[in-house]
């Protein structure tokens, strides 16, 4: 019946991605475990319409108050003409994040260990907007309750505690140079409302160099404000760009903004855990990222950043020198390799280093050999500290994946017994049949800690046992 | 409790089975931002007879390996009516580094910036990089995700079928 409607009323999709786990975690005094959590997102649409639900469900038995069975997002979109106007569960970034921000983190479920129960990794406003744009213009309505980071087990209220209105506007003059003005209204349980206003500039200044400028502050207190400042272009082979950030005291509500952090996230997995978080509480700081591509094809990437921190009378210095050099082998076997020399305050590591080799061999057409190495060190009080990252990874074509990954560390903070090293040895079976479905098999133990994914950054656990996820589309 | 959690399992599975068959999407025209800051719809852009919809990020390696690859089918078959779209899903921490990292790889087609990644999520597409092969009504008629070396054959193949 649903195809048959299909074909005359519209367009009928959805996904589904299903993660049953057994197995334990490891710095828990626990017995094994097995849950099973599942995601799955309904849309129908119909030329100018969309609806849209999502359905999530976690179950770790029968009596378990962490199961949860929650209809999490609904949307009714009608979008057409420049009219785009939503209801329901929506994601909105004002400027660069400055004053709002919203995010889905792709196939990011998390579990944090004081509720342990598993959810989708996002941040979604339920609400409205009005949106209407043109070539020339653009103004937008915004007015929603914004979700933290409470799973679905809490109740409706203490998920969404905050409350805002948004207006903003776009004007785009000499076809190339866009203004921007923003205010927003914040609001949540038990606080005054709060009036915030933005502005933002941005356009090309010569034909291969641009700008971007945004400032916002709280409406009556100059101590509340946030700027940000980018410039990119390029000069014959060289690529480059510089930001520079002054955040004082704008965290809006329980934090529905994210400024930009102007420090690079690698997803190179030492460097993905070492990843410095901007606290727009008091932070300044810059980003100049460089990139030169050779006639040969290899190319030369370069990046630096500084974040300052100030708390009273103490200063936090993050200084980070990246260095990256991604070149070829006799034409077909590409190769990277990476150095990295960070002073991180913050995760009281000193004179941190990170080598990273990463490299494709092709065996056949069809069979390819991944090595990925890395290698860091660094100071801690206590001493230095190691870690060490192996995978190699082989692959048919798309179709099937073998990976094995080890990691060890010798940092006291990650040791969890008596010995002087933590070991992680686990496989990865991934199996895309077509390009509806993927399955990915894990097994053995794997590392935890911050990991950072589309910007946000975010804590996994480190887990021991079996886990499969499979992923599909229909 | 349990009774429900079995209705829905029951109900996701039926759902499974019956929509297994559906109907290849159809990607709605949109409006984003290219990195020479204007304004442009994929109707404007679009190939006479085939279009490559690539989804990427900076951050995302594969994606950054599988562009100057994706750069060359465009190359080779853009006079016979093939179009190449890259649409950026940068958030605020990395969206400063589209143009140069486009710069840096030589990219010629049109890259698209998507701070919210309103398009790939319209259409619940979940990995990075995905690309999607349209023809000229927009029907998605081949999707591919992931990238590891040798999948730019298979791609360039895909394409080739269709200009024939």
């Amino acid at each position: 019946m649903i195809i048959g409607h299909n074909t005359v009323l519209g367009q009928f999709s959805g996904t589904n991605l299903l993660e049953p786990q057994y197995g334990e975690l490891p710095n828990q005094f626990e017995d094994s475990f097995a849950s099973l959590y599942n995601r799955t997102i309904l849309t129908y649409r119909k030329k100018a319409f969309r609806a849209s639900v999502t359905i999530e469900q976690f179950y770790s038995g029968a009596s378990s108050n962490r199961n949860y069975l929650d209809l999490s997002q609904a949307l009714l979109q009608y979008k057409k003409k420049g009219w785009d106007i939503k209801l329901g569960n929506i994601y909105e970034t004002v400027g660069r994040g400055l004053l709002l921000r919203g995010f889905e983190i792709r196939g990011a479920v998390i579990e944090e260990l004081g509720f342990r129960s598993r959810n989708y990794f996002h941040r979604d406003f339920l609400g409205g907007s009005v949106q209407y744009k043109n070539k020339k213009w653009k103004v937008q309505a915004i007015r929603a309750d914004v979700l933290n980071l409470f799973p679905p087990t809490f109740d409706r209220e203490d998920r969404r505690t905050d409350l805002v209105n948004v207006v903003t506007g776009e004007y785009r003059y000499y076809k190339k140079h866009k203004i921007g003005l923003h205010l927003l209204n914040h609001t949540s349980e038990g606080s005054d409302a709060d009036n915030f206003i933005g502005i933002q500039f941005e356009g090309p200044i010569t034909k291969t160099l641009s700008y971007y400028l945004e400032y916002a502050q709280q409406a009556d207190d100059f101590g509340s404000r946030a700027i940000y400042i980018g410039l990119n272009g390029s000069v014959a082979n060289l690529s480059y760009s510089l930001e520079l950030k002054d955040y004082e005291n704008f965290i809006i509500g329980s934090g529905v903004n994210e400024p930009p952090a102007l420090v690079q996230q690698f997803t190179y997995r030492t460097l993905n855990r070492s990843t410095h978080v901007p606290n727009p509480f008091d932070e300044d700081g810059y980003q100049l990222d460089l990139s030169y591509g050779f006639k040969s094809g290899d190319v030369l990437s370069f990046n630096h950043s500084l974040a300052r921190n100030q708390f009273g009378n103490n200063s936090f210095v993050f200084r980070q020198f990246f260095l990256e050099w991604s070149s070829q082998i006799s034409t077909f076997i590409p190769y990277r390799f990476f150095v990295d020399f960070s002073e991180d305050p913050f995760k009281a590591q000193d004179n941190r280093l990170t080598l990273g080799l990463y490299s494709t061999i092709p065996l056949s057409p069809k069979w390819v050999f991944s090595p990925e190495l890395e290698w860091q060190r660094f100071d801690r009080d206590t001493g230095t500290a190691q870690n060490l990252s192996f995978q190699f990874e082989l692959g048919y074509k798309s179709k099937i994946i073998l990976a094995i990954l080890a990691e060890s560390t010798t940092d006291p903070f990650l040791i969890r017994d008596e010995s002087n090293r933590q070991n992680f040895l686990g496989a990865y079976l991934t199996y895309r049949p077509n390009s509806k479905n993927t399955f990915r098999l894990f097994g053995g133990e794997r590392q935890g800690g911050p990991a950072c994914n589309s910007g946000v950054c975010y804590e996994i656990l480190d887990f021991r046992g079996l886990e499969l996820r499979w992923s599909t589309r229909f | 409790m349990k009774h429900t959690y079995q209705k829905y399992i029951i109900f996701c599975l039926t759902l499974l089975c019956f929509c297994s068959n559906a109907n290849a999407q159809v990607i709605d025209d949109f409006y984003l931002e290219s990195t020479d800051s204007e304004l442009l719809s994929l109707d404007e852009i679009k190939g006479s007879k085939l279009t490559i919809i690539d989804f990427w990020a900076t951050w995302c390696k594969p994606c950054t390996k599988a562009m100057p690859k994706l750069n060359d089918i465009y190359s080779k078959y853009k006079d016979q009516g093939l179009s190449v779209v890259g649409i950026s899903c940068d958030g605020p921490r990395s969206i400063s580094k589209v143009a140069s990292v486009a710069n840096s790889l030589e990219i010629d087609y049109t890259i698209l910036k998507d701070i919210n990644c309103e398009v790939m999520n319209a259409y619940q597409y979940q990995a990075f990089p995905t690309l999607l092969l349209l023809d000229e009504h927009n029907e998605v008629v081949w999707l591919h995700e992931g990238y590891v070396s040798g999948d730019e054959k298979t791609i360039e193949q895909e394409v080739a079928d269709r200009l024939d």
